[in-house]
């Protein structure tokens, strides 16, 4: 499946700068960044850059540690890893500065395959010198699994209002994970199909779920309804 | 920098990506892109919420069917599509118990050696039409049990050598035989022609 860009509101520009690329600040929703000058700055050790290399990348960077590493020592790991780019940049191994993104995601990448790899040599070295292996928790806390718990009631009274064919096409994407290839192919479906059905099963969904909440007093947490 | 990492993927795009279903080019420009971009971690976010609370509903309403199942036989009859399927079971048990009982149930006899035995049902009328050697005009039929004692005679209608007779509802169950004779000649016995052997159950 192609996926179809989504325009986001625009962000205001961040500066007005004009030696850039005119087509990369005009993104919808996307900072506008000069590429060129953020890593001269890095290089030069100018603060400003630091500051602007950690306001761009510190959420993303972090939300995929969390994904890939789980929540624990989590802000070590940012910290590391703006280090390793930082220092990369003032090395030169970022030869050419409009590629930062695709930089900093090898970069990211690599540290996720260090950390894991540190992991299974930890536990595989030092299993009979330890009592036992700790694990850390990816579960939610206690409230928001309650809260969870609460809108997933709510949501599977809205699925029942659903029809069975709708229904069993959010059950074999969202449970059983099947592709979109092979519920097309096992329900005789056409890719186009296969968006309109599980988009207005989703709008139904939305809909039906945001008037339970609304009515419930619960903030809403579906209330998108827009084709995915 | 190419213009497919500034741009925003789809909600389609993401949702692979959070179920690990995007491709490797996909997850390319997916991830380069949101690693910059904090609306995109911020939709990401809200998603991951979103399928986590999909997931539990659709796990909890799976669970919930299973049960359904179980529980008991007669309750189900009872929900308002099954209804109809009750109907027409009760209209085929009818048809199969009650209804028969006024409907002669068609048996045909055949003559020849072996030890074939015809079911026929008890409690019901009999339509017989015997096959065989026949003799012309009407044959005289007697129904007898198996321990021979006379239940029923009549007569029966030849037809391209077919003999039909209608026999009253045979109330016991057991083995009965049917004999088909000539007609009688003056001054001699009736000749036996045939016999047939059923079973009443």
């Amino acid at each position: 499946m192609v996926a179809t860009p989504q325009k986001l509101p625009q962000a205001p520009a961040a500066d007005a700068d004009t030696s850039q690329d005119s087509a990369e600040k005009a993104k919808p929703g996307f900072p506008a960044v000069d590429w060129a000058l953020l890593v001269e700055q890095i290089k030069a050790g100018e603060n400003a850059g630091m500051e602007q290399l950690y306001k761009l990348f510190s959420r993303g960077i972090r939300y995929y540690l969390c994904r890939q590493l789980g929540p624990q020592e989590l802000d070590d790991k940012v910290h590391d890893t703006f280090l390793i780019v930082v220092n990369a940049i003032r090395k030169g191994d970022l030869r050419e500065p409009e590629r930062l993104m695709g930089f900093v995601r090898t970069v990211v990448r690599r540290q996720v395959a260090a950390y894991i790899e540190q992991a299974v040599h930890t536990r595989r070295e030092q299993t009979d010198l330890e009592t036992g292996i700790t694990v850390a928790d990816r579960k939610q806390n206690p409230e928001q699994e309650a809260i969870l718990r609460q809108k997933a009631e709510l949501m599977k009274s809205a699925l029942e209002a659903l029809s069975e064919r709708d229904r069993d096409i959010l059950v074999r994407f969202y449970l059983q994970e099947q592709s979109q290839e092979q519920i097309c192919r096992e329900m005789s479906l056409t890719e186009t199909q296969f968006r309109l059905l599980k988009s207005r099963a989703k709008a139904k969904f939305g809909e039906i779920g945001k008037k339970k909440l609304a009515s419930s007093g619960i903030f809403s947490v579906f209330v998108r309804a827009q084709a995915g | 920098m190419t213009d497919a990492y500034l741009d925003h993927p789809s909600e389609d795009a993401l949702e692979r990506y959070l179920l690990h279903m995007a491709t490797e080019t996909e997850l390319e420009t997916i991830e380069t892109h949101f690693l910059a971009c904090e609306a995109c971690v911020t939709r990401l976010e809200a998603l991951t919420e979103e399928v986590a609370v999909m997931k539990t509903a659709l796990t909890n309403l799976q669970a919930k069917k299973v049960p359904a199942t179980s529980s008991p036989f007669w309750r189900k009859w009872f929900t308002i599509p099954n209804l109809s399927f009750a109907g027409a079971a009760a209209a085929v048990i009818l048809a199969v118990t009650a209804a028969p009982n006024f409907i002669p149930a068609q048996v045909t006899l055949s003559a020849h050696r072996g030890a074939d035995v015809v079911l026929v049902p008890q409690g019901r009328p009999l339509a017989i039409d015997l096959k065989g050697e026949l003799p012309d005009g009407s044959a005289a039929v007697e129904i007898l049990k198996g321990t021979g004692e006379p239940v029923w005679s009549g007569t029966a209608a030849d037809h391209n050598d077919e003999a039909r007779v209608s026999v009253p509802r045979l109330k016991e169950k057991g083995i009965y035989f049917i004999r088909v004779y000539a007609p009688a000649q003056a001054g001699s016995d009736r000749q036996l022609l045939q016999e047939f052997q059923i079973e009443v159950q």
